[in-house]
């Protein structure tokens, strides 16, 4: 019974190890080839005339955007003088919309600032709203850069004026109501320009931020003061769509949208505090000037915190303005001030702000505990079962 | 009384236990197949995972199948000789069942345990990019308790006659055909998927069986 | 004091102004500078592309049938048969119109059809592979063959691909099926005779009503609350929507005039509008599409100067055409009832044969 055994045994043994020295360790092409193998890539001299294509949009648009902060500088100066608080328009780009429908803008944009709590600022904001398509450039369409809002910080030649510019389409979205015959006040027009105004807003609510956070928020594009939503409660946006796809009670398939994320953003749905702390304090230690354009070109595009746009509207509604301001002056070093803003170590703050966005991610392939019981459960009853009624068998 | 039975069961069911213990090593080797570091595309985190989540379909699969085959295994000598030879023994019919459930669930024993020698290769030998983690213990556990369950309700099913049987099939088609005439009747009656949300989406009884079966997660 | 004071800030105010001036030019000077760069290296950067696609190109084959150019790099494939094929076909279709293609050759990436071989990387054109027999290629190449890269506006018109038409039969019962059954004020009339019905339900004309032209009140109303109904049913559309789905048309009319252009479902697919081009085509003779071609307008306008006669007649003869081609209905055939009776014999002997019927 033992040499049956033994051989069985021996061809299992021999197998596995015949496979193991076949495919360990994992060489050779993957078996999952990625789809972009296919496509040729391109050559250095394209690659080259794409990088200066980049630049040159970066030049123009800073051109662009200097040239509508001199346009806005005296309308700019006698709201200082006068004292009034809402940021000056201006409207620009090939469409033009109706004197109602840019009364209406301003009335929105009046609306906004009133609902931030924004009164008369130190720094000025201008909006610039650009309506119709993008113009067309002499290196051809820029595709979707041409609608991405983009901010002209304040700088050294100028430390008292933020401008945003933000693109309109009159096809779709807020631009749509603007060109009906009669244009009404509506939430989405609201909600446009209140995401417009991105940085711009924090500028204004809390001043001009400390050097080493100013580097941070540049190194990373100032993707956590992308939206100033601190007047709403939290998980309402209109990007609710990305926190629902990362959901798995809404969206089965929530594992596609997680792993677009960086591992440490995933980690952080997961629950981990440290990869929280990673997440939020990556680019803290960027000792490059922060630029004084931003744009907000494909944002969602690995984020490196789930979310991220909202982090630090979460944190002004959650911990206050005083200590907001505070820490956004702070010339410390940012893992201190906002330790210090927080009052609590960040990777534990940042996880449980997660948690309350989205449910956590279970990672790794182990079961829930009440998965296992259930399973259990039903094992159990399964045997039971077998006992009471085998007995019961009988031979006819 | 155990042994000979162990063996009996052995004799039926070698080339089962052969093969799944074999499948049950190359699965998780040949899931890790992107995770080189000489490859010539080196397959991104995001690619490895989703690499990964493709080939864990397979473990639940493995472990219903291994289950069903060795429950059928266990009973069918005994359906084929009427439970003549089973009712002679001087023991009480329970404790026969309970042995012949023991003797299964330790044959299982080898599937599981090649999953485990094969997780734990090829999550020490693969090139795992940064932040990214093998979990070859929580595989092993996970599919051992899949296997465990799979056995023990095909194992009830496979004790019970022909009648049982026959009722537990009648039972699982009338609802399907109550679902293909609905449908064909264009009213918006469902009644399969609820039925599969309640019994394999959590809580359900066999929610083991889903979800991600990640060898390498973050 | 506040002289100073005041100087003092003149001064700062000047020197801002004057850095800011600085900051433009140099930023002006920059733009240039990297424009003039970007032309440079994309005029060189096109020269690479090109030299790298001659070059592969380079190592293929180039098939030439009539009009048809091939280029495909070499394989067991039987190009030069299906060109030929292929070639008559898009010259009795489009006629002489079909030296556009002569400027277009069609390129063709033969593979290996075993699944195990590997898949070539980034390959040049359309990917065939090389077990298809010459009817399959042919018909490969015949999809490939479009006139709308000369004629972007008749290609839009359309719908697709301006390609020979194939399966003419098939496609013709398809469009008998809409013109009875499309839900559609405009098609149903043309289905009854109305001429002016059919030219609007094949979009020959541009008019502004056009939606009040294809659907009635309850087909608009229908169009709202379903078909766009994910689309319409929210933000400031929503008391509009609701209105329309209440019964107030002139709320449906507003809605559907506010889709993005081109986004309103027409009332016939491409497959009408191709059949009417294929009877054109036979109408006007060879010379049609060059003719089409170089005629500029509406589509009806177009087709008229183009086959040589009135919009009315060709449309008059299209609608003929369709209607004689309604599909037969199903229909069990004269062998079907001897099958499925020897099926019956076969598991009938089969569930005989069980031992459950055996005395024992």
């Amino acid at each position: 019974m033992a040499r049956a055994v033994r051989w069985w045994v021996v061809t299992a043994t021999v197998a596995c190890v015949g496979v193991a020295i076949v495919y360990l360790p994992p060489r050779g092409e993957p078996a999952h080839k990625s789809l972009f193998a296919q496509f040729e890539t391109p050559t250095p001299y394209r690659l080259r005339v794409q990088e200066l294509a980049t630049k040159w949009r970066a030049a123009t648009v800073e051109l662009q955007l200097l040239a509508y902060r001199e346009q806005l500088r005296p309308e700019l100066e006698h709201r200082r003088a006068l004292d009034i608080a809402p940021p000056a328009v201006l409207f620009v780009g090939r469409d033009t919309l109706s004197q109602p429908a840019r009364n209406l803008v301003a009335a929105a944009l009046d609306t906004v600032w009133t609902r931030l709590r924004l009164g008369v600022t130190k720094i000025s904001v201008g909006v610039v709203i650009q309506v119709g398509r993008p113009l067309v450039e002499p290196l051809g369409p820029s595709g979707a850069e041409g609608w991405t809002q983009t901010y002209l910080l304040p700088d050294s030649t100028d430390r008292t004026t933020c401008i945003a510019l933000l693109p309109l389409s009159t096809i779709w979205g807020a631009g749509r109501s603007l060109v009906e015959p009669h244009p009404a006040f509506n939430a989405t027009l609201v909600s446009f320009l209140q995401n417009g105004l991105g940085p711009c807003a924090y500028y204004a609510a809390f001043g001009a931020p400390g050097r080493s956070i100013a580097r941070w928020m540049g190194a990373r594009r100032f993707d956590l003061a992308l939206y100033p939503w601190w007047d709403r409660p939290p998980r309402d946006g209109p990007f609710d769509w990305l926190i629902t796809s990362l959901d798995a009670r809404k969206n089965p398939w929530f594992w596609l949208e997680a792993h677009r994320h960086p591992t440490t953003a995933v980690a952080c749905l997961g629950g981990r505090a440290a990869a929280c702390r990673s997440s939020v304090l990556a680019g803290s230690e960027a000792s490059k000037p922060p630029p004084h354009i931003v744009s907000t070109s494909r944002w969602w595009q690995g984020q490196l915190l789930a979310g991220a746009d909202r982090y630090f509207a979460d944190a002004v509604r959650t911990i206050g303005r005083d200590r907001f301001h505070r820490f956004w002056n702070s010339e410390d070093p940012v893992d201190t001030a906002l330790t210090a803003a927080l009052r609590r170590p960040i990777g534990e703050w940042t996880r449980e702000w997660q948690a309350r966005l989205v449910p956590p991610i279970r990672l790794g392939p182990a079961s829930r505990p009440s998965d296992t019981l259930l399973s259990l459960m039903l094992a159990a009853a399964a045997l039971g079962f077998v006992a009471v009624t085998v007995a019961r068998r009988e031979v006819r | 009384m155990f042994r000979v039975i162990l063996y009996s069961l052995w004799k039926w069911s070698r080339l089962i236990i052969l093969l799944g213990a074999v499948a049950a090593f190359v699965l998780p080797i040949l899931s890790v197949q992107g995770a080189s570091s000489d490859a010539v595309n080196p397959l991104t985190a995001g690619e490895l995972l989703r690499s990964i989540q493709s080939w864990g379909v397979l473990y639940p699969v493995l472990a219903a199948a291994l289950g069903l085959l060795v429950a059928i295994a266990t009973w069918a000598p005994d359906h084929r000789g009427r439970h003549v030879h089973a009712l002679s023994l001087p023991l009480p019919r329970w404790r026969y069942a309970m042995l012949r459930f023991g003797s299964g669930s330790l044959l299982l024993t080898a599937p599981m345990l090649a999953l485990l020698l094969g997780a734990v290769l090829a999550t020490r030998l693969a090139a795992l990019p940064a932040g990214l983690q093998g979990y070859p213990i929580a595989l092993a556990l996970r599919f051992a308790l899949a296997v465990a369950v799979a056995y023990a309700v095909f194992f009830a099913v496979s004790a019970g006659t022909s009648r049982t049987a026959g009722l537990v099939l009648a039972s699982i088609g009338a609802v399907i055909l109550v679902q293909v005439l609905a449908t064909a009747a264009g009213t918006d009656l469902n009644l399969l998927g609820p039925l599969q949300n309640a019994l394999l989406n959590w809580p359900g009884p066999l929610a083991i069986f889903t979800g991600r079966w990640m060898l390498i997660d973050v | 004091m506040s002289r100073q004071l005041t100087c003092i800030l003149w001064i700062v105010a000047g020197a801002r102004a004057l850095g800011a001036q600085e900051q433009e030019a140099i930023l002006r000077a920059r733009a240039d500078s990297l424009l003039r760069e970007w032309r440079q290296a994309n005029a060189l950067a096109g020269l690479q592309d090109s030299l790298r696609l001659a070059i592969r190109l380079s190592g293929r084959d180039t098939i030439r049938a009539g009009a048809v150019t091939v280029i495909a790099n070499p394989s067991p494939l039987p190009l030069a048969q299906a060109a030929a094929a292929a070639d008559a076909e898009i010259e009795r279709y489009f006629g002489t119109a079909a030296h556009v293609f002569t400027d277009h050759p069609l390129l063709v990436q033969a593979i290996d059809p075993d699944t195990a071989a590997e898949p070539p990387r980034a390959p040049l054109g359309i990917q065939i592979p090389w077990d298809f027999d010459v009817a399959r290629v042919s018909r490969v190449l015949l999809t490939m063959a479009d006139l709308g890269v000369a004629d972007t506006a008749l290609r839009a018109w359309l719908g697709g691909p301006v390609t020979p038409v194939l399966d003419t039969v098939p496609r013709r019962e398809r469009v008998f099926v809409q013109l009875v059954t499309a839900p559609s004020h405009a098609v149903r009339q043309c289905f009854l005779g109305d001429l002016g019905a059919c030219r609007d339900a094949l979009s020959l004309v541009g008019a502004p009503d056009i939606v009040t032209r294809w659907y009635g009140p309850a087909e608009r109303r229908a169009l709202v609350t379903v078909d766009y109904a994910g689309f319409l049913d929210r933000g400031e559309k929503q008391i509009a929507f609701r209105s329309c789905a209440s019964g107030n048309d002139a709320a449906c009319l507003d809605l559907l005039n506010s889709l993005p252009p081109g986004s309103l479902v027409r009332p016939f697919d491409s497959d009408a509008r191709a059949t009417l081009l294929q009877t054109a085509a036979h109408l006007g003779g060879p010379a049609t599409f060059e003719r089409l071609l170089e005629i500029q307008g509406d589509m009806g306008s177009r087709l008229a100067a183009a086959t040589g006669r009135p919009i009315d007649s060709l449309v008059a003869q299209w609608r003929a055409g369709i209607l004689r081609s309604r599909p037969s209905p199903v229909t069990l055939p004269p062998w079907g009832v001897w099958l499925g009776l020897g099926w019956t014999a076969v598991f009938a002997t089969c569930g005989l044969r069980s031992s459950r019927w055996r005395v024992q």
